[in-house]
């Protein structure tokens, strides 16, 4: 009966992690229809598959590789020779179907669509003129090996940064959110701005989204399927037999309850919604970036918040957000999604936050601290910025990171694909545009 | 900012305090906390009607797009 017992919690343990999983794609939805929203006319469909073939490219590489740097790298830039490690690799028997184990399958499924997110929030900064495949190539090293890499560093129950300096990032606003806007600012400063983004004179002109209804749904896809990536950073145990209860408890080991979720970061969305509004004066695009910017900056603390803190947190980092963007325009960098200040302004705001707000928690021999958290910002930007720098430079020089001057300008649905976007004439009827001649005749004409 | 109810790892994974979030162990932060909470709401609503009204006095032109049926009538 005790076996009975065990078997039912490790297959409720698997369901749960099982359907988080599925739940997650509901966030890759989203960022395709937001992007695509965002796009203008004659990009739609090349933003909208880049978004489908960064969950394919990273699948293979994260089964291959991705799955084993989480567990050998835990203690530092040494791979570890561990149990776990070894069970980690592609070949071990742990990775496949195994009647004895219920559990690595579904951790495994729950991390990849963690890698998932962190591509997509690089996918929408470099949209309309980046190539696809140099996007991909990034794309899978950013949701493979880097990403991957600082989770080991901070986010597992055997990271350095953990063990050795408290640092406690609950929903991974560091090593999701914060290493993939850094990689994508590393990006960003080689792939440099969209054409006529700026005007001569070097003053950012407003590129509006050609649907804005479509990128506001998207981003109310992506706040469902961010509850299940938050539900599946908890960690779910069984008890020993005759060991007391088992909690909830964080990837740290810490203990938890899975309401935290339900209060804090429902309330960490109202405030970043509510601080985006008033900061952006009524801009609907930021204000529901807003609502995205105010679910992460309460991330590193979801477990520890009382509510109404994290609901000020989520306002300030709303309001942040928007100041973030509006600089990074000015300073040249055309983020055409404003990822690195939603995801990277309220990263690294959601693990100061939980040093400023939130000290004093044990961590097994050590404390939460905001020393740990300063650490834990300059390693999750360093891990992030230099290898998406680095790689995309090598791209560029390679002359292989973006598009041409004449596909840029006649779009890449055209350029790339052959397809003819279709465009409404304002009526809301399907007019001319429709009927583009073929790329060769629209060099250097932008059609949008 | 200490703000953890619990000081010792013993005690906190015996979950022998029930109250975990930050300043659970001190009232007056926590009503604090609420009451600025409910300071920042009020402030969003004066937003909120400001915005509604700041296009008072505009003249809006709302064009319909013609019916493709034509004018039947």
């Amino acid at each position: 009966m005790e076996g009975d017992a065990r078997l039912f919690a490790e297959k409720t343990i698997e369901t749960f992690y099982f359907w988080t999983g599925v739940l997650m794609w509901l966030i890759h939805a989203g960022f395709m229809i937001y992007e695509a929203g965002v796009a203008r006319q004659k990009n739609v469909l090349m933003t909208m598959m880049k978004n489908l073939l960064t969950c394919a490219v990273i699948t293979p590489a994260f089964f291959l590789f991705g799955w084993w740097i989480y567990y050998a790298f835990q203690g530092g830039i040494v791979p570890a020779d561990t149990q776990a490690a070894s069970d980690a690799l592609p070949w071990s028997d742990r990775m496949g179907p195994n009647l004895k184990d219920n559990i690595t399958g579904v951790f495994w499924f729950a991390f990849l669509l963690f890698s998932f997110t962190t591509a997509s929030i690089m996918s929408g900064a470099a949209i309309e003129r980046i190539r696809l495949g140099a996007y991909l190539l990034l794309a899978m090293i950013l949701g493979s090996v880097v990403w991957i890499l600082a989770a080991a560093w901070g986010w597992s129950d055997g990271a350095w940064l953990y063990k050795r300096f408290g640092f406690h990032d609950w929903g991974a606003g560091g090593c999701v959110h914060t290493v993939a806007a850094a990689f994508t600012l590393g990006v960003l400063l080689n792939l440099g701005p969209r054409i006529g983004k700026y005007d001569e004179q070097g003053r950012p002109q407003s590129i509006p989204p050609h649907n804005l209804p479509m990128t506001m749904l998207g981003l109310m896809l992506i706040f469902t399927g961010f509850y299940a990536f938050y539900a599946a950073c908890a960690v779910f145990g069984v008890a020993e037999p005759g060991a007391p209860p088992e909690p909830w408890r964080s990837i740290y080991g810490t203990p938890m309850t899975l309401g935290s979720l339900a209060f804090t970061v429902t309330m960490g969305f109202a405030g970043g919604a509510m601080g985006a509004f008033i900061v952006s004066k009524g801009d609907p695009y930021w204000t529901i970036s807003g609502g995205l910017a105010g679910m992460i900056s309460i991330a590193s603390g979801v477990d520890v918040y009382h509510p109404a803190l994290g609901y000020l947190i989520g306002f300030a980092g709303g309001g942040l957000v928007v100041v973030v963007g509006d600089r990074l325009e000015r300073c040249g960098i055309d983020d055409a999604v404003g990822a690195i200040a939603v995801h990277g302004g309220a990263g690294v705001w959601s693990m100061l936050a939980m040093g400023l707000f939130a000290s004093g928690y044990p961590q097994h021999e050590n404390v939460t601290s905001l020393t740990g958290q300063l650490v834990g910002i300059a390693v999750m930007i360093g891990v992030g910025l230099v290898p998406g720098y680095l790689i995309s430079l090598a791209l560029s020089r390679a002359g292989l990171l973006r598009v041409s001057p004449d596909a840029e300008l006649a779009g890449l649905d055209v350029a790339d694909l052959g397809v003819v976007p279709i465009v409404l004439d304002g009526t809301g009827h399907q007019g001319q545009a429709a009927a583009i001649p073929p790329y060769e005749h629209q060099s250097g004409k932008p059609q949008s | 900012m200490n703000s953890s109810p619990v000081t010792t790892w013993s005690e906190f994974d015996s979950r022998s305090m029930e109250a975990m979030f930050t300043f659970a162990d001190q009232p007056m932060v926590v009503s604090g906390i609420c009451l600025l909470a409910a300071v920042v709401v009020g402030w969003f609503l004066v937003a909120a009607f400001r915005f509604d009204s700041h296009g008072e006095g505009e003249t809006v032109t709302v064009s319909e797009p013609p019916d493709p049926q034509g004018d039947a009538s």
